[in-house]
C-alpha cells in the first residue's frame, strides 16, 4: 500500500491528467463538431437560398430621394447597410443590370402596392410594374399594356409574355402554391436568355444521358476487371501492380482524364473515325473529332472504372468461401460457380459500385470541360429523329451549368438565385445516390465481418 | 467437349482478356500523356530529299509559305518567281521602278519575309511589300494543283529623292494608316551620321487617301556605324566598332537622346538584326559571339541597351542574322557554319556545316525548310524540323527576362493573340499556385479531420458513431463544382466583409472549448454521467452554432468599431499587402470541405482498426480515455493517418473546379494567402480547349498534366506503402 | 462490516478426496502456507448486469473475495464469469448500452457509486486479458506505461521499477538484455507474463486474470501458474478459467457460475471434492460444458 504522501502526489498527477484529458477530449470532439457545424452551415446555405429562389417575394415600391421610383424585390441587407434588391426591367437599366444596392436613408418611402405586377417574359428577364390594359393591341399585334414604376407605358406583345403574377396579393398558401409551381417549372423548362432565366431541363437531361451512357460502358468493363483480378488472376506481381494501379487511379486528378479524353479520344480516335467512316477531310467540319456526348461519357467511364472495380472486388470477397467450394463440389464449372453463385452474391457490391460511379459522374465537371460540355445549348441531344441520341453533339450538364451561370454568364447577379437552386438540386441528387451506396456498402461490409 | 466445358473456357478467356484489357487501358493513360509530351524534348532534325531547281540567285530571296515557289530580288530591281516543283519561271516584275543605272545595294528581308527593306545606289531607301496569291488548278484543292503567283506588290519610300550619301546599314518598319501607327526608318552612313525618319499618316477623308508626313533627326557618332536595329516607337540600337548605343526620339521628335552605351562581348559588332515583334535584337561580333539584346527598362533602371544573354555556340566570321517568323528562332550565319538559336530562353538549337558556294540562305516561313541559294545558280530547300524550340527546360523552369517585362520573372502567359507575342510558359507560377492552394486547403483540414476522426473512432459510442461517420462520408461526395461555387460567389465576398472573423472565430471557439473541457474535468464525478466523453460533441455542436453565428454577425460591427473600416481594407492599408477577393484562403476554406471528409474517413478507419484489446489494457491500467487515445491508440494508427493525409494532399493537388472558381486565376509567384493563384489543374481546364492540337502550347499543357499525374501517382503510392507497412507492424 | 474468515486448510484428518480434481486441489492447498485473513476485499450484493435492455448476463450475484487469496471463477462458456470479472474494475463501462444493478464493493466502497473515479479504481484493480495484449512498444515502455500515467518518475526510479516488476513476473532473466526491443517479439507466454508484470507495476490491490492461459501452450501455462503461486498473499487474485485443473491447482477458493447465476462458492478443495450442488458436480465431472 502506498503511503499517504505518495497518494497525494498520485492524486495531483491524476487531477492534471483529468484536466488535460478533458481539454483533449473536448478539443477532438470540437474538431468533429466544427466539421459538422460547417457541413450544416453549407447545406443550410445552399438549401435555404435554393428554396428562396422559388419563393415569390413581395414587390416594394421605393421612392428615392432624387425622385426616382423603383418596384423591387428586396433580397438582403449587405454588410455596409445597403439593401440589395432586384429592380428587373433590365432593358431600361444602365448596364442591363437587374440588381441595385441602395442605402436605406436614400429611400424616401417604401410601400407594397396591392396591384404591383411581376411579368415573366421571353426576353429581358422579368418586368416589374402595373397592368394598365390586359387585352390591348398595337400595330395589329395582341398583347398587354403595362406601366413602368415611373409611369411610362409599355406595350408587351402576347408572345413575349410567359406569365403574370401579383405577388403582393398572394396569401401564404398562394405563395406556397407559386413556390411549388416555380419549382416544377425550374425542373421541366429549358434555360432561356443565356441561362439567366428558365429552368434546368437541358442540363438535367444532358447529365442523365451522359451518366446513362457512362454506366453502360463502365459496368461491364469494371465488373470484368474486378472478376479477373479477384477470381481468375493468380497472385503474381502483375496483379499486385494492377491492383495498386487501379487503386491509385482513383486518386488521379479528374482533369488528367479530361486531358486524355481530349488528346486521345477526340483528336485521336474521333479524327480517325471522321476520316475513315465519314470521309471528312482537312478543313471540313469534324463530326466525332469534336468534343461531344460520346467522348464525355467514355472519359467519365474511364474515370469511374476504379470506383466500380474496388466496390465489386469488395462484393466478391464478401461471398463466403464455403459457397464457392459448395458450388464446385456439386460439379459446377468455374464459370457456372461465378455466374450462379458468386455474381449474385456480389450484387450488393456491384450495385454499390454502380451508384458510386453514377454519383461521381453526375458531380464531376473538370474533365467534361475538355470533352464535351457546353454552357448554353437548350436543345436536347435526344430527338425523335434517328439516331435519337446524338452522340457527337455537345450537351449541357448540371455541374457545368453552375460554373457557366455563376462565373461566365453576362449577368451573374440576376442568375445567382438560379445557381443556388441548381446547386441544391445537384447536391440532393448526388447525396441521395451516395446515401443509397453507403447503405448497400454497409450491408456488404456486415456480411464480410460476419464471416 | 460438352457445352459447359466450352462455356467455361470461353468465359475464362473473355474475363481474362477483358480484365487485362481494362488494366492495360489504365496504364495506357500514363503512356499516352508521355507520348504527347515527349516531342518537346526531341532534337531538331535536318536533312532529307532537298527540293532543287536551277535559277539565278539574286541579291535576296526566299520561298512563299507553302514552299511551292521561290522569289528573288536582283540588283537591277527585277523580281522573279520560280516554281519549285518544275523549275519554270512563273513571273518577272520590276516593282521598284528604279532610275536608269540605279541599282539596289542593300536589301534585307523582314522577319515575316513579307517585306524587303532596301537602299539604292542613289541613296533612296524604301520597303518593298510582297504578297502571294494561291490558286488551284482545275478546281480541286490539294498540294498538286496549288499554283502561286505574286499578289499586290507595293513600295513605300522613306527617302524618295536621290541623295549623295549611300547608307551602310538600314532598318525600317511600315506604319499602319488605319491604326494610326507611324512608319520608322533608321539609316547609318559611313561618315558617322545616323538618321531616324518618322512617317506620320495623314488621312484625307475627301480623297480617301493617306499621305505620310516624313520628318528626320540625325546624330553623328565618333566612329563609323555598322548596324542599326529599330525597336518600338522609334527607339533604335546602333553599333560602331564594339560599342552598342541606344537612342530614342525625344521632345516630340525634336531630338535623339542617347539612352546608353554598352560594349558588346567579342569585339567589333559585325551584324545585328531584330527578332519578331521588335522586342529584342540578335548581335554577332568579330569573334563569333552571338548575343541577345533588349532596349527597355529592366530592374527599375531607365531604358537602356541591355545585353541579355550570350549563346553557347559561337559562329566565327558571323555576317548575317536571319530570324524566322515564328517562335523567335533565328539563324546566325558564318562562312562555314550556321547556328539556329532561340530568343526567349537563349538556347542554341543546332548548328549546320555550310558549303562554300552559298550566296544566301534563310529559314522558310513555316520553319519546315532551310533555303539555300548557291552561287552557281541553283536554289535548294532542305527539309527541317526544329521541333518545339520555345519549350526548353529553362523556359519551363527558370527565371527569364522577357521582352517588355521590367525584370526577370517566372511567368505563365501562354498566348497573346499574335505571332509577335513572346509566349511565357514557365510552369513555376502554376506549381507554386498548386502548392499554395494545397497548403491552405490542408492547413485547416488536417487538424480538424485527424482530431475529429480520433474522437469519432474512440470516444463516440454506438448509434451516434454509426450516424456521424456516414454523414461525414457523404460530405466527401459533394461535387467540387458546388464547393467552388460557394467559395467563389459566397465565401469570397463574405470573407472580405468579415476577415477578422477568420482570426476571431477559431479563437473564440478554442477558448470556449478549452473552458468547457477544463470545467468538465473539474465537475463532480456524479455529474459526468450525462456529459461524458461520448456526448461532448452534442454539447459542442449547438455551442459552436450559437457562437459562430454571433461572431459572424458581430464581426463587421467590431471591425467598424475598432478599425473604422472593414478589417480587410484596414489590413491592406496597414500592412501594405494586396488583397484579392478570390484568394488562397477562400480556396482553402472551400477545399477544406472536400479534403476534410476524405482525410477524416480514412483516419477514422485507421484509429478504429487499432484493436480494442490495446485500449482495454490501457484502461485497465488506470489510464484516462484521453491518455489511452494519445499513448496507445495514436502511435499504431499513425501510418494510416499519415496515409490519409497524403491522400488528402493528392486530392488537393489535383482539385480543379474549386481552384478554378474560387481564385482569380492570375499566375503569380506570390505566397501571400490574401492573393489568388493559378494552379496546374485549373490552367489545364482553361487553356487546353483553346490550344491548337499538336503545337507547343498543347504539348506543354500535356507536360503539365503528366506532371500532375505523376505527382498524384507518387503521393498515392507512397500513402499506400505507408499504410501497408503500418498495418504489418500492428 | 468485515467478517473474519479463517481459511479452510484441508487437514489430513478429512476423508481422502474422491476425485482427481479434488486430489489436485488438496495437494496444492497443502503447499500453501496458512494465511490469517481478516477482511473481504471484494463484495458483491444482488448484482444484476444487462448488456442491453433485454439481455441480462448476471442474476443476483452475491460473492465475497477475501484479501490475499486466489479465487477462481469457473463455469461453461457464456455463464457470466468473465462478465462478473469485468464488473470488478468496471471494464464493462466501455461497452455501450450496458447497465448494472446492485452493488459491488472494493474495500467497503461501492465502486458503482457516482462519486467513484473509474480511472483510480482501475489503477487499484489490475487486469490481465484472455489474449496477451502488450502495447506495440518496447518491453520497458510496456511496464512503465501505468506508473508514468500516475506519477512523474526519474529514470532511475523507472529502471528500478521495471526490474522489480519483471522479476516479480519471473521474466527478468529472459528479457533483461532486450528491454528496449519490441514487446511483440516475445513469445505468447512471455507476452502474457509481461502483461502481468505490467499490471503489477501499478501496485494494484487486486489482480483480475481473465482466462490468462487460454491462448497459451502447456509450458507457458505452467509458468503462469507458478507465477500466480508466487503472487498469492501479496495480491488478491481473481482468475477466470475454463480449465478446472488449473482452478484446482492455483486457487484457494472457487466459484461456479451457470447461466449468469452464482451456483456455488467455497473452498476449492471442497468444491472439487464435495460439491453441494448437482450442477456443480455435473460440471466438474465433465458431464457438460
Amino acid at each position: 500500500m502506498s503511503s499517504k504522501e505518495s497518494n497525494d502526489s498520485v492524486g495531483r498527477e491524476r487531477a492534471h491528467a483529468d484536466v488535460r484529458g478533458g481539454i483533449g477530449v473536448f478539443f477532438s470532439g470540437g474538431a468533429l463538431s466544427f466539421v459538422l457545424v460547417a457541413a450544416i452551415a453549407l447545406f443550410g446555405l445552399l438549401f435555404m437560398r435554393g428554396a428562396q429562389s422559388f419563393w415569390p417575394r413581395p414587390l416594394h415600391e421605393w421612392t428615392m430621394d432624387n425622385g426616382q421610383v423603383f418596384l423591387v424585390e428586396e433580397f438582403e441587407t449587405k454588410s455596409d447597410g445597403s439593401i440589395r434588391a432586384r429592380i428587373a426591367n433590365r432593358e431600361f437599366q444602365p448596364g442591363r443590370l437587374d440588381f441595385v444596392a441602395e442605402q436605406p436613408e436614400l429611400i424616401k418611402s417604401r410601400t407594397q402596392p396591392e396591384n404591383a405586377v411581376r411579368i415573366e417574359r421571353i426576353e429581358n428577364g422579368p418586368f416589374h410594374g402595373y397592368l394598365v390594359e390586359e387585352e390591348a393591341e398595337q400595330d395589329g399585334v395582341a398583347g398587354m399594356l403595362v406601366k413602368r414604376p415611373n409611369g411610362e407605358e409599355l406595350f408587351l406583345p402576347e408572345e413575349a409574355v410567359l406569365r403574370v403574377q401579383y405577388p403582393n396579393q398572394l396569401s401564404f398558401f398562394g405563395r406556397l402554391g407559386t413556390w411549388i409551381a416555380n419549382f416544377g417549372r425550374f425542373v421541366i423548362e429549358k434555360p432561356r436568355e443565356a441561362n439567366t432565366e428558365g429552368g434546368v431541363l437541358s442540363p438535367l437531361v444532358g447529365t442523365a444521358l451522359m451518366v446513362f451512357l457512362m454506366t453502360l460502358m463502365v459496368m461491364p468493363f469494371g465488373v470484368l476487371a474486378a472478376v479477373y483480378l479477384n477470381e481468375y488472376a493468380r497472385d503474381t506481381w502483375f496483379t499486385r501492380v494492377a491492383r495498386v494501379a487501379v487503386n491509385n487511379l482513383a486518386g488521379v486528378p479528374s482533369i488528367v482524364y479530361g486531358v486524355f479524353g481530349l488528346g486521345f479520344l477526340i483528336y485521336g480516335l474521333g479524327d480517325t473515325i471522321d476520316h475513315v467512316l465519314f470521309g471528312v477531310g482537312e478543313g471540313d467540319a469534324s463530326i466525332f473529332g469534336n468534343p461531344g456526348l460520346l467522348w464525355a461519357s467514355v472519359t467519365m467511364a474511364l474515370l469511374t472504372v476504379p470506383v466500380v472495380v474496388v466496390a465489386t472486388e469488395e462484393g466478391l470477397r464478401a461471398v463466403p468461401r464455403e459457397q464457392r467450394d459448395g458450388a464446385l463440389a456439386l460439379g459446377a464449372t468455374r464459370w457456372e460457380m461465378l455466374w450462379r453463385v458468386i455474381l449474385p452474391g456480389a450484387k450488393p457490391g456491384i450495385l454499390t459500385g454502380a451508384i458510386l460511379a453514377i454519383s461521381r459522374a453526375a458531380g464531376e465537371v473538370a474533365p467534361l470541360m475538355l470533352t464535351g460540355v457546353v454552357g448554353f445549348e437548350p436543345d436536347l441531344p435526344i430527338s425523335t429523329e434517328a439516331p435519337f441520341i446524338h452522340l457527337q453533339e455537345r450537351f449541357m450538364h448540371l455541374g457545368f451549368h453552375i460554373y457557366a451561370v455563376g462565373f461566365q454568364s453576362p449577368n451573374v447577379e440576376a442568375a445567382e438565385p438560379l445557381v443556388y437552386a441548381t446547386a441544391s438540386l445537384l447536391l440532393v441528387l448526388v447525396i441521395s445516390l451516395n446515401l443509397v451506396a453507403i447503405r448497400w456498402r454497409t450491408k456488404v461490409r456486415r456480411s464480410l465481418q460476419g464471416r | 467437349m460438352d457445352r459447359r466445358r466450352i462455356a467455361d473456357r470461353v468465359a475464362a478467356q473473355v474475363v481474362s482478356l477483358g480484365g487485362i484489357g481494362v488494366v492495360l487501358a489504365v496504364f495506357f493513360i500514363a503512356f499516352y500523356l508521355i507520348k504527347e509530351a515527349a516531342p518537346l524534348a526531341a532534337d531538331p532534325e535536318y536533312g532529307g530529299d532537298p527540293i532543287r531547281i536551277e535559277a539565278p540567285v539574286g541579291l535576296v530571296g526566299g520561298a512563299e509559305k507553302f514552299t511551292d515557289a521561290s522569289w528573288r530580288l536582283f540588283e537591277d530591281g527585277r523580281l522573279q518567281l520560280h516554281d519549285l516543283r518544275t523549275g519554270a519561271q512563273l513571273e518577272e516584275l520590276e516593282p521598284l521602278g528604279l532610275a536608269e543605272g540605279e541599282t539596289v545595294i542593300l536589301a534585307e528581308l523582314s522577319v515575316d519575309q513579307a517585306q524587303v527593306r532596301f537602299a539604292t545606289s542613289a541613296g533612296r531607301i524604301g520597303i518593298l511589300s510582297l504578297s502571294f496569291v494561291t490558286s488551284f488548278e482545275g478546281g480541286v484543292a490539294n498540294a498538286d494543283t496549288r499554283r502561286q503567283a505574286f499578289g499586290e506588290l507595293s513600295t513605300f519610300w522613306f527617302v524618295e529623292e536621290a541623295q549623295e550619301a549611300v547608307p551602310v546599314a538600314i532598318d525600317a518598319v511600315l506604319g499602319d494608316a488605319e491604326a494610326r501607327t507611324n512608319a520608322w526608318m533608321v539609316a547609318a552612313y559611313a561618315d558617322g551620321r545616323v538618321a531616324l525618319t518618322r512617317g506620320q499618316p495623314r488621312y484625307n477623308a475627301l480623297e480617301d487617301a493617306t499621305t505620310w508626313r516624313m520628318r528626320s533627326q540625325e546624330i553623328t557618332l565618333d566612329a563609323a556605324p555598322a548596324c542599326v536595329v529599330l525597336f518600338e516607337r522609334g527607339r533604335f540600337l546602333v553599333t560602331a566598332a564594339d560599342q552598342v548605343y541606344g537612342y530614342e526620339p525625344a521632345d516630340k521628335f525634336a531630338e535623339l537622346t542617347l539612352l546608353g552605351q554598352v560594349a558588346a562581348p567579342g569585339g567589333e559588332v559585325r551584324v545585328a538584326h531584330e527578332l519578331i515583334g521588335r522586342g529584342s535584337a540578335i548581335v554577332g561580333t568579330e569573334d563569333g559571339t552571338i548575343s541577345r539584346w533588349l532596349l527597355q527598362p529592366v530592374q527599375e533602371q531607365p531604358i537602356a541597351p541591355i545585353l541579355l544573354q550570350e549563346y553557347e555556340v559561337r559562329v566565327p566570321g558571323v555576317f548575317a542574322i536571319l530570324p524566322s517568323a515564328r517562335e523567335r528562332v533565328f539563324l546566325a550565319r558564318g562562312p562555314e557554319q550556321a547556328l539556329v538559336g532561340q530568343g526567349t530562353s537563349g538556347v542554341s538549337l543546332t548548328t549546320f556545316e555550310l558549303d562554300a558556294d552559298i550566296a544566301w540562305m534563310n529559314i522558310a516561313p513555316r520553319e519546315d525548310y532551310l533555303i539555300f541559294a548557291r552561287t552557281g545558280g541553283a536554289f535548294e530547300a532542305v527539309p527541317l524540323d526544329l521541333g518545339f524550340p520555345e519549350v526548353t527546360s529553362s523556359a519551363l523552369f527558370s527565371k527569364l527576362t522577357y521582352e517588355g517585362l521590367p525584370e526577370p520573372a517566372y511567368t505563365w502567359q501562354s498566348t497573346g493573340g499574335s505571332d509577335e507575342y513572346e509566349p511565357k510558359i514557365s510552369l513555376v507560377p502554376l506549381i507554386i499556385g498548386t502548392i499554395k492552394g494545397t497548403i491552405w486547403a490542408l492547413l485547416p483540414s488536417i487538424p480538424l479531420a485527424v482530431a475529429g476522426a480520433l474522437y469519432c473512432a474512440r470516444f463516440l459510442r454506438g448509434r451516434s458513431r454509426e450516424t456521424i461517420k456516414p454523414f461525414v462520408e457523404l460530405l466527401a461526395g459533394i461535387p467540387s463544382v458546388i464547393l467552388g461555387f460557394v467559395g467563389g460567389l459566397y465565401l469570397a465576398p463574405a470573407l472580405q466583409d468579415r476577415l477578422l472573423a477568420l482570426f476571431l472565430l477559431p479563437l473564440v471557439l478554442a477558448v470556449a472549448t478549452m473552458g468547457l473541457g477544463a470545467f468538465w474535468a473539474r465537475m463532480p464525478l456524479r455529474r459526468r454521467k450525462t456529459l461524458h466523453e461520448g456526448t461532448a460533441v452534442f454539447a459542442l455542436v449547438p455551442l459552436y452554432l450559437v457562437l459562430g453565428a454571433i461572431v459572424l454577425w458581430l464581426s463587421p460591427s467590431i471591425e467598424l468599431a475598432i478599425f473604422d473600416a472593414s478589417f480587410s481594407r484596414w489590413a491592406v492599408a496597414y500592412f501594405d499587402i494586396p488583397y484579392e477577393q478570390k484568394n488562397a484562403v477562400v480556396v482553402g476554406l472551400a477545399m477544406g470541405f472536400a479534403v476534410t471528409p476524405l482525410i477524416f474517413t480514412l483516419a477514422e478507419d485507421a484509429y478504429r482498426n487499432v484493436p480494442q484489446t490495446l485500449a482495454d489494457a490501457s484502461l485497465a491500467l488506470g489510464a484516462t480515455p484521453w491518455q489511452t487515445a494519445l499513448r496507445v491508440i495514436e502511435p499504431p494508427a499513425r501510418p494510416g493517418v499519415i496515409a490519409a493525409i497524403m491522400l488528402g494532399l493528392g486530392r488537393a493537388v489535383g482539385e480543379t473546379m474549386i481552384v478554378l472558381m474560387a481564385t482569380g486565376g492570375t499566375a503569380i509567384t506570390d505566397w501571400n494567402p490574401l492573393q489568388g493563384f493559378r494552379a496546374l489543374s485549373a490552367n489545364l481546364a482553361t487553356e487546353l480547349p483553346e490550344a491548337p492540337k499538336g503545337d507547343s502550347l498543347y504539348r506543354t499543357l500535356f507536360l503539365s498534366s503528366l506532371l500532375l499525374f505523376s505527382l498524384t501517382f507518387v503521393i498515392n503510392t507512397l500513402a499506400e506503402v505507408i499504410r501497408v507497412r503500418g498495418r504489418k507492424d500492428l | 462490516m468485515t467478517e473474519s474468515v479463517v481459511t479452510d486448510v484441508p487437514s489430513d484428518t478429512r476423508s481422502q478426496p474422491t476425485t482427481e480434481l479434488g486430489r489436485i486441489a488438496a495437494d496444492s492447498a497443502s503447499r500453501r502456507s496458512k494465511l490469517e485473513l481478516s477482511e473481504m476485499v471484494i463484495r458483491s450484493e444482488k448484482l444484476n448486469f444487462f448488456y442491453d435492455q433485454t439481455a441480462q448476463a448476471l442474476f443476483e450475484v452475491d460473492i465475497n473475495v477475501p484479501r490475499g487469496q486466489v479465487v477462481a471463477f469457473i463455469g461453461p462458456s457464456g455463464c457470466g464469469k468473465s462478465t462478473f470479472l469485468r464488473t470488478i474494475n468496471r471494464m464493462n463501462d466501455t461497452i455501450p448500452g450496458t447497465r448494472v444493478e446492485g452493488m459491488v464493493q472494493l474495500d467497503d466502497q461501492d465502486i458503482y457509486s457516482p462519486d467513484v473515479d473509474v480511472v483510480e479504481l482501475r489503477r487499484r484493480v489490475g487486469m490481465v486479458f484472455q489474449r496477451p495484449n502488450p502495447f506495440p512498444m518496447s518491453i520497458y515502455d510496456n511496464i512503465a506505461f501505468g506508473p508514468r500515467l500516475h506519477t512523474k518518475m526519474t529514470k532511475a526510479q523507472t529502471d528500478e521499477l521495471v526490474e522489480r516488476c519483471l522479476r516479480g513476473a519471473a521474466l527478468w532473466d529472459e528479457t533483461h538484455d532486450r528491454l528496449k526491443s519490441s514487446a511483440l517479439a516475445l513469445s505468447g507466454g512471455q507476452q502474457q507474463r509481461l502483461c502481468i508484470a505490467r499490471a503489477l507495476a501499478n501496485d494494484p490491490e487486486v489482480l483480475l486474470l481473465d482466462e490468462p492461459c487460454s491462448a497459451l501452450d502447456p509450458n507457458s501455462t505452467a509458468k503462469i501458474e507458478d507465477l500466480i503461486f508466487e503472487l498469492r498473499g501479496s495480491y488478491t487474485i481473481v482468475i477466470v478459467t475454463h480449465n478446472m485443473q488449473q482452478a484446482a491447482r492455483v486457487s484457494d477458493r472457487t466459484a461456479f457460475f451457470l447461466k449468469g447465476k452464482l451456483i456455488e462458492e467455497g473452498n476449492t478443495t471442497e468444491i472439487f471434492t464435495r460439491p453441494k450442488h448437482k450442477e456443480t458436480e455435473s460440471y466438474i465431472t465433465g458431464r457438460f460444458g
